[in-house]
């Protein structure tokens, strides 16, 4: 039995525009210890099964399915349950570390306070623990920056203790949103091997949520492409990078521009715009878009085991 | 249905609810011995001299005595001063004060003591606004204006409980005069040591039945019994608190709700509920005031112009005034003196006793006389300081002119010491609002006013023969001949009619049922000292 | 500090335009109905000055206010200015204090509470209230509280400050606090809409942490930011009284000079609150500088 378990997740929001249907019959597995990339453009549906297993959905969402973690199932939970497992069993880092952290608290206090909430401990010892966290994260002079605020530290020393944060009751996941998206690039990487690091520490399991299909290399053992709020194409990385199956995947590839790619030749992009979630088409998402699209893509395609421990969801291959 | 001990904890509870809300019900009734006042505006001063406005006065009379009093019947009766003596041709006075009277801390009160707060009184650096009173004494209007030291005021200390006052004529209102608040003694030691701030709690001494305790400004004024008072004995109340009731609302709801238990005023548009829900409680009398529309006779249309004068004062009808305007908390006015003013019987025109109709039969008559119509209307204003009964008044007033007789009226009000200002310099009213509360009980205090040199007469009128009655009235002994001149001076000023009579004043007060021994008299003076509160 | 020392030419400007202004309008202290002689009026002018030229009443009177007396009154013949306004100050403060604390613990709780319950029937029906409050002025609340706390139920006097007893205190604590709760409620349930939508309240939440601490804790300081921009020149206006609470409640406090002076010309008076005034105003404006620093750590002087 995995880890996470997410099974056939939808997700809609009323709007006075309609309902929009965000998640369409998502299925994804974490192991324990493993580490699992989510990748699709704005829009797929990814932040959206983050907070569905987070259970920090808007309160105009609908959600059905399956997400089970540790054999426990988290949608018919009630608040006070899940709040014990929010921050405790699952940590989530987001995207924007400038304005995630409280600007009024301490570095200190919002750490400890994880500890004492979920630990029980005492102010002292919280802040103890968060010092030895803020030195896992490689953060100098640990004790110092508790007592500072986060306006005093840089964009990627704030997000390193947004990762310490969630870290401190080893949880035995940990999701994090587009961690580096809001970084410079050098920073990410460095931001891509702590983690890979803490992961190995810490034993937690990742599952690692971006646009950019670069970056999931690094880190992740196997990946997961989504489209419209449904799966593309899952499976190893490295198989899915280098023979990617899907027609959306190997649009991804071929439209990241390399370093060494010829100057005078345009970017390949995948031409269209993504569907509109309040009015989606009963075929395949990517119909409109897909080079290879033909008529039994107006019926939509299952998910299919492939070799090589691939799941593809199309008609063309 | 409810289970028995479920039964049992509402029933408790339903008594502990009762008896929460019946508690403080029974909250009518005495606060103990003490008199507690809704006195009005926050008095300035508590200077006897100094003092100009109703409620400061209220408050000096029941802490000084001066050598008469006024009987809770409106009779001047002895004060400080036992008895007296009058000399055969009127310009001397001899007073012979009580041996026994003592200031709050002890001392005796002495003639001297009333020496002094004369020429204090009288002497113009103490900007006392009454001190024109003292005129009928010897050297009076020269020490009042400064051309004369105060030591020469016709006032002197024969002994101890001795004194003597020399006057420049005849002045039948004098004994009654004395009972003013300018004419009353000073305490010589605190005035020497703290002069001008002497009428402030801790340094107050005084000669009257209650002493200054407490003045918190703006919330009110404590009284307590002057123990060394000659007539302490007879005093009933023990404590006396005036509150400064700004706003006439609070101070009625006040009233109703127990805190007050004699309250000065109160919205006059409630007058009917009053008299219909507190019966027996609102005390109403004849007071020394009129309230009237003064003409401006040194410029048209007024000028030279009796007629249109005449016209107009007689198609106003008071009675709808009275009733509708004042809520009867008024009598109409035809002349110029208020019933009950001693010195003279007060004129009564002819057309008071008239109906409206042929008052206003004879008012369209003088009006077409005086050369105007429907086409040539009269064009008057109104000028009156901001105020919202005053304001109604003109409004009813321009109304009927406009209905009866077709005058077209503008309205114009101001801000009262603008108004004032106004008024005086006479280059822009016509009809302007006015009113005057007499100082005393004599003819004189409402005859003077309109002499053609009187700094309250901004009418601009005067007439030789009226000035000179007034000037042989002061000089005349014999009461008759000088009730004649006075009623020939009335009847000159109602021939003439330079303003126009609306209302004589009415006093008006609520006054529990447990507050014993009131009087309304014609001054609405009521000394704490005459009233006592039942069961104390 | 260096505030507070640029904010002494705005006083000056206030006080000298407050003297000018003062003396514009018509008629004086000592004008009444009943017409004074000439020579008293001329001794009561020379008494209080008021036959100097102006500039020389204005440089006397400055010359006072450097040596800290503000005068004597011209109308409460006998009391100072200063005694005045120490007399009725800590009347007023100690209302206006009150209301402002009840304004702030049931305003802002209930402001709180209806952001958590944004747009359902909590949030509504405090919004409905508040406006409500807002909307009734308090010359029609006060009296129809008077009439039936003190009238019909005799629970409460009817008015009136002796000394400071807690009853007296009652209705006027609640008649002024009532607008101020409606508007602080608003203020917060609005503020704290804005905070909860916050990147940092979703880190909260992600936290575990319960909700009624990602509100205390988390939330409360940044939605009180705008509570304290509105709080400072209203603390001000506050403390200084009410003058239709103190006029029908019968409050001896600052609020009825204001206006009872400048009808009566007190010139002293008059020039007097309006100097109190403005130092509160200067003093609470400061203060809330300090506030904002003590809670936001980005805006605190190093």
């Amino acid at each position: 039995m995995a880890l996470l378990e997410v099974d056939n997740l939808e997700i809609s929001f009323r709007t006075p525009e309609g309902e929009l249907r965000a998640v369409n019959g998502l299925s994804l597995e974490v192991g324990a210890g493993e580490a699992l990339g989510v990748v699709g453009e704005s829009g797929s549906g990814k932040s959206q099964t983050a907070m569905a297993i987070m259970g920090l959905l808007a309160r105009n969402a609908t959600v059905r399915g399956r997400i089970r973690f540790d054999g426990q199932d988290l949608l018919g939970l009630k608040p006070a349950q899940m709040n014990r497992i929010r921050g405790a069993q699952i940590g989530m880092v987001f995207q924007d570390p400038m304005t995630s952290l409280n600007p009024y608290l301490t570095v200190g206090t919002q750490m400890a306070e994880v500890l004492v909430q979920h630990r029980g401990m005492n102010q002292v010892a919280g802040l103890a623990e968060s010092a030895r966290m803020l030195e896992a994260v490689r953060i100098p002079d640990a004790a110092r920056r508790l007592s500072q605020y986060p306006h005093e530290l840089s964009g990627g020393m704030r997000q390193r203790v947004m990762i310490a944060m969630t870290l401190l009751c080893r949880p035995r996941l940990l999701i994090a949103d587009e961690p580096t998206t809001a970084l410079d690039v050098t920073v990410q990487a460095q931001i891509l091997e702590l983690l890979g690091e803490l992961r190995r520490e810490f034993g937690v399991a990742v599952m690692l949520i971006t646009h950019d299909l670069g970056i999931v290399g690094e880190l992740c053992e196997r990946t997961l492409v989504m489209y419209a709020g449904q799966l593309m194409e899952s499976g190893p990385t490295a198989q899915l990078l280098s023979r990617p199956g899907h027609p959306y995947t190997r649009g991804l590839l071929d439209s990241r521009p390399a370093l060494d790619s010829p100057l005078d030749v345009p970017l390949a992009a995948i031409p269209g715009t993504p569907p509109d979630l309040l009015r989606l088409p009963p075929g395949c998402p990517f119909q409109p878009r897909c080079p290879q699209a033909f008529e039994a893509c107006s019926r939509r395609p299952a998910v299919v085991e492939r070799p090589g421990g691939v799941l593809r969801a199309c008609h063309a291959g | 249905m409810l289970s028995d001990p479920l039964r049992k904890r509402v029933r408790h509870g339903l008594a502990c609810l009762a008896l929460v809300l019946a508690w403080p019900l029974q909250a009518a009734g005495p606060a103990g011995n003490v008199l507690r006042i809704g006195n009005g505006a926050e008095p300035q001063t508590l200077d006897p001299h100094k003092t100009e406005t109703v409620d400061g006065s209220r408050i000096v009379r029941d802490l000084c005595e001066g050598l008469t009093n006024v009987s809770p019947t409106g009779q001047t009766v002895p004060g400080a001063a036992e008895r007296w003596q009058i000399s055969p041709d009127g310009l001397e006075y001899i007073f012979f004060l009580r041996p026994q009277a003592r200031w709050s801390n002890g001392d005796p009160v002495v003639a001297e003591d009333f020496v002094a707060g004369l020429r204090r009184a009288a002497d113009p650096k103490t900007g006392s606004s009454y001190a024109q009173m003292l005129e009928p004494l010897l050297n009076g209007p020269e020490v009042v204006t400064g051309k004369k030291p105060p030591e020469a005021l016709g006032v002197e200390a024969v002994d101890d409980h001795t004194l003597l006052l020399r006057l420049r004529g005849p002045t039948p209102y004098l004994l009654g005069m004395l009972s003013h608040t300018t004419t009353f003694p000073i305490h010589r030691p605190s005035f020497a040591r703290h002069g001008d701030q002497f009428a402030r709690p801790g340094h107050m001494v005084c000669n009257g039945a209650y002493m200054l305790d407490q003045w918190v400004v703006q919330s009110h004024v404590r009284l307590k019994r002057n123990r060394y008072y000659w007539n302490n004995a007879n005093t009933h109340i023990d404590t006396v608190v005036f509150y400064s009731t700004e706003d006439v609302n609070s101070e009625l709801k006040a009233y109703r709700a127990g805190d007050l238990d004699w309250a000065t005023g109160y919205p006059a548009v409630l007058t009917p509920w009053i008299r219909q829900n507190l019966k027996g409680e609102l005390k109403m009398g004849p007071y020394l005031g009129i309230s009237y529309f003064g003409y401006n006779v040194t410029r048209p249309p007024f000028k030279d112009n009796l007629k249109l004068r005449q016209a107009l004062s007689l198609a106003i009808d008071r009675d709808v005034i009275v009733d509708k305007v004042l809520y009867t908390l008024s009598i109409p006015a035809y002349g110029w003196i208020p019933p009950g003013t001693e010195g003279v019987v007060p004129q009564t025109p002819p057309e008071a006793k008239w109906t409206q109709a042929q008052r206003l039969a004879l008012a369209r008559k003088l009006y077409a006389e005086a050369g105007y119509s429907q086409d040539n209307p009269a064009e008057v204003e109104i000028r009156y300081n901001t105020s919202e009964n005053n304001k109604r008044m003109a409004v009813v007033v321009a109304a009927m002119w406009k209905q009866w007789l077709g005058v077209k009226s503008t309205l114009a009000n101001e801000e009262w010491k603008v108004f004032l200002n106004t008024r005086k310099l006479k280059k822009k009213t016509e009809v302007f609002r006015s009113a005057w509360i007499g100082d005393y009980n004599d003819a004189t205090t409402f005859l003077d006013i309109m002499h053609s040199t009187h700094g309250q007469n901004d009418t601009g009128w005067g007439n030789p023969r009226y000035d000179a009655l007034l000037a042989m009235a002061a000089a005349e002994t014999d009461a008759g001949r000088r009730r004649a001149m006075l009623e020939e001076a009335e009847r000159i000023l109602l021939s003439e009619l330079p303003y126009i009579p609306l209302t004589f004043y009415v006093s008006k007060n609520l006054v529990k049922p447990w507050v014993k021994q009131w009087q309304d008299n014609i001054l609405d003076y009521h000394y704490s000292r005459d009233m006592r509160i039942e069961g104390y | 500090m260096r505030r507070l020392l640029a904010s002494i030419p705005t006083l000056l400007v206030l006080i000298t335009l407050a003297f000018f202004m003062m003396r514009i309008a018509p008629g004086g202290p000592f004008d009444k109905e009943r017409s004074l002689l000439p020579e008293i009026e001329a001794a009561i002018n020379a008494a209080y000055h008021l036959d100097e030229p102006l500039w020389q009443q204005y440089l006397r009177y400055m010359g006072g206010l450097a040596r800290g007396d503000l005068g004597p009154s011209f109308q409460y013949a006998g009391f100072s200015v200063t005694e005045l306004i120490a007399q009725g100050f800590p009347v007023s403060l100690t209302i206006g204090l009150l209301s402002m604390l009840l304004a702030l613990l049931v305003g802002g709780s209930a402001g709180i509470w209806a952001a958590m319950r944004q747009n359902r029937l909590g949030d509504w029906s405090v919004m409905t209230l508040s406006m409500a409050g807002i909307s009734l002025p308090s010359y029609v609340i006060a009296p129809l509280m008077i009439l039936l706390f003190a009238v019909t139920l005799h629970w409460l006097p009817a008015g009136g400050w002796e000394q400071g007893r807690y009853l007296d205190m009652l209705m006027p604590v609640l008649a002024l606090a009532l607008p101020q709760i409606a508007y602080i409620a608003r203020l917060m349930r609005g503020s704290m809409i804005e905070v909860l939508r916050s990147n940092f309240i979703r880190t909260a939440r992600a936290k575990g942490l319960p909700e009624r601490q990602v509100i205390l804790r988390h939330a409360l300081k940044p939605a009180m930011m705008p509570i304290l921009s509105f709080l400072g020149p209203t603390a001000a206006g506050v403390i200084t009284g009410s003058v239709v609470i103190e006029q029908i409640f019968g409050i001896p406090g600052l609020g009825r000079y204001f206006v009872q002076a400048a009808i009566n010309r007190d010139y002293t008076l008059v020039l007097g609150v309006v100097i109190f005034y403005g130092l509160l105003i200067v003093l609470f404006n400061f203060l809330v500088d300090l506030l904002y620093g003590a809670l936001d750590p980005r805006v605190r002087v190093e």
